[in-house]
């Protein structure tokens, strides 16, 4: 974003530092209540109502991909980049819906507060097989995602008020942390609901500004007609990048950090109504950041025209030229938004899987502790976790860019075909599980790792469809566990 | 210019008329 720096701006800064102040009083209001025992720390006591659940699951799994990313890839493509957003929108329907509900009434008669619990009570596992090896995944991609969170907002701080990007990464870290530490899960949904609002308002204000301004819709269109016809065309893509962009959504029902968020409903028949509501500001959001790819287009035709010629600076620029300052300090903050909803929430996810999965599940199993020890151990390991994600985000950049490029994919391929089959299929095994988990990884990174392959189609796709043909084939193989059929009546909501 | 707007209109329309219909049905299957 260089060359877009309003940081001296006073209006830019008070929208931002008030932005921040909310975050941070929202932490602090949320501290006794999540000072009161495991459950409610890492999953809201499962007191969350429709309207947090739907705002904090749909933000949790948009980071500033969706602003900069897709914005840039509108930018760049046209109409095209519109079928990166379909398939998680449907995706992310359908387990509001459906499988959240499913997911929720399950977790909450077992009192299950994380994946890999769910996993082991829905397979009846005794052997911790299942959860030692949902953590591997869990605990890589979620360290990996929240450093490169950190890193995004260094650099987002950086380019926009032109401040060092190490103290960036610094704010960052240090405002997440905080809220995240002591307000726990409801910390992070409250903050969520707030993050989602700047999103959205950050992504109807600012394309409605600038296709106004530029005249109309009609004009935008034409002009891009000029410029060429295939930026208007849906259809402007491979079957390769279609099923590419489409299979984004294989990513929603894997991703732990979204799937507690259905877990965390105070009445699961309520996600019906999370899923209108989720729906509405995933379309809106996501429309929006084409629209603004689009419009951006029209007015700055050629890439060279952008600071640093980066097609995902156009949402910052269009920000910076056609907003009220304190409007683009709304809009830059809506970046950071993007990227805290995120943080937060994978944050969480990763101090659940160490204090819960492994110190309460496994080291101190039978051990006596107190409700407030263990909330105290979660803040710890928060730290713990935030300082890792810190140092490995400053220090090792290259190591954290490469293992994000397949945290979102990895996790989804790891296991969203597991907890599809566990919600739907009674013959379910935890080797079917342990098999899918290791293969979608493996298939992952390989094929990632091999042009050819890559080039032909993104690695998620085979990768997720190769999973779940090792699920079901070693499930086949090895015994389902007893009272599987009794587990499927449970998540009905039948007794 | 039917494919265009397909693209920005009717497909995001489409998805909020799904998401508004399976959201607001009463009940549903238990």
């Amino acid at each position: 974003m260089t060359g877009v720096s309003l940081g001296s701006n006073p209006w830019v800064l008070t929208a931002f530092v008030l932005y921040l102040g909310m975050m941070i009083a929202i932490g602090l209001y949320s501290t006794r209540f999540s000072s009161s025992g495991l459950g409610e720390f890492f999953l809201g006591g499962r007191k969350m109502k429709s309207f947090v659940v739907a705002l904090s699951a749909v933000t949790a799994g948009r980071s500033a991909w969706l602003i900069i990313g897709m914005s840039g890839m509108a930018y760049v493509r046209g109409v095209s980049a519109i079928w990166a957003v379909v398939g998680y929108i449907l995706m992310e329907l359908f387990m509001f819906v459906y499988g959240g509900r499913r997911l929720r009434i399950f977790t909450g008669k077992m009192d299950n507060l994380t994946i890999p619990d769910y996993l082991e009570s829905r397979l009846a596992d005794k052997t911790r097989l299942v959860r030692t090896v949902s953590l591997i995944p869990i605990l890589i991609f979620m360290v990996a995602y929240v450093a490169a969170q950190f890193t995004a907002g260094g650099k987002a701080l950086s380019a926009s008020f032109g401040i060092n990007p190490i103290y960036g990464v610094l704010i960052t870290t240090g405002v997440v942390l905080f809220y995240t530490m002591m307000g726990g899960f409801l910390g992070v949904c409250l903050t969520d609901v707030f993050q989602a609002i700047f999103m959205i308002f950050a992504l109807v204000i600012l394309p409605a500004v600038a296709i106004v301004r530029f005249g109309g819709l009609p004009l935008v269109l034409a002009t891009l007609k000029g410029l060429s016809p295939q930026l208007l065309d849906p259809f402007a893509l491979s079957a390769g990048v279609f099923l590419g962009f489409i299979g984004i959504g294989l990513g929603s029902p894997g991703n732990p950090h979204i799937l507690n968020k259905y877990m965390s409903i105070q009445n699961p028949e309520r996600l019906r109504v999370s899923g209108l509501i989720g729906t509405v500001w995933n379309v809106i959001m996501a429309w929006g950041a084409l629209y603004i790819g689009l419009v951006g287009r029209a007015m700055y035709s050629d890439v060279a025209l952008l600071p640093a010629k980066d097609p995902e600076n156009i949402y910052p620029l269009l920000g910076a030229q056609h907003l009220h300052p304190f409007i683009f300090g709304l809009t830059i903050s809506a970046i950071f938004a993007a990227i805290m909803s995120t943080a937060d929430s994978q944050l969480l996810v990763a101090s659940s899987a160490v204090i819960r999965d492994i110190y309460q599940k496994i080291l101190a199993k039978g051990k006596e502790m107190t409700q407030r020890q263990l909330v105290f151990w979660s803040r710890t390991a928060t730290i713990f976790i935030a300082l890792i994600a810190f140092a490995i985000g400053v220090y090792a950049k290259k190591l954290v860019f490469y293992m994000v490029l397949f945290a979102w994919g990895g996790l989804g391929a790891a296991f969203a075909p597991a907890i599809l089959l566990s919600l739907y299929w009674k013959r379910l095994t935890k080797w079917g599980v342990a098999a899918g988990i290791f293969i979608g990884t493996a298939v992952e990174i390989i094929w990632y790792s091999i042009p050819a392959l890559k080039a032909a189609m993104s690695e998620w796709v085979p990768a997720t469809i190769l999973s779940g043909v090792a699920v079901i084939g070693v499930s086949l193989l090895t015994k389902a566990p007893a009272g599987a059929g009794q587990f499927l009546e449970i998540m009905k909501g039948k007794e | 210019m039917f494919r265009t707007y397909f693209g920005i209109v009717i497909i995001p329309a489409f998805i909020l008329a799904l998401a508004l219909i399976i959201g607001l049905k009463k009940g549903g299957k238990k």
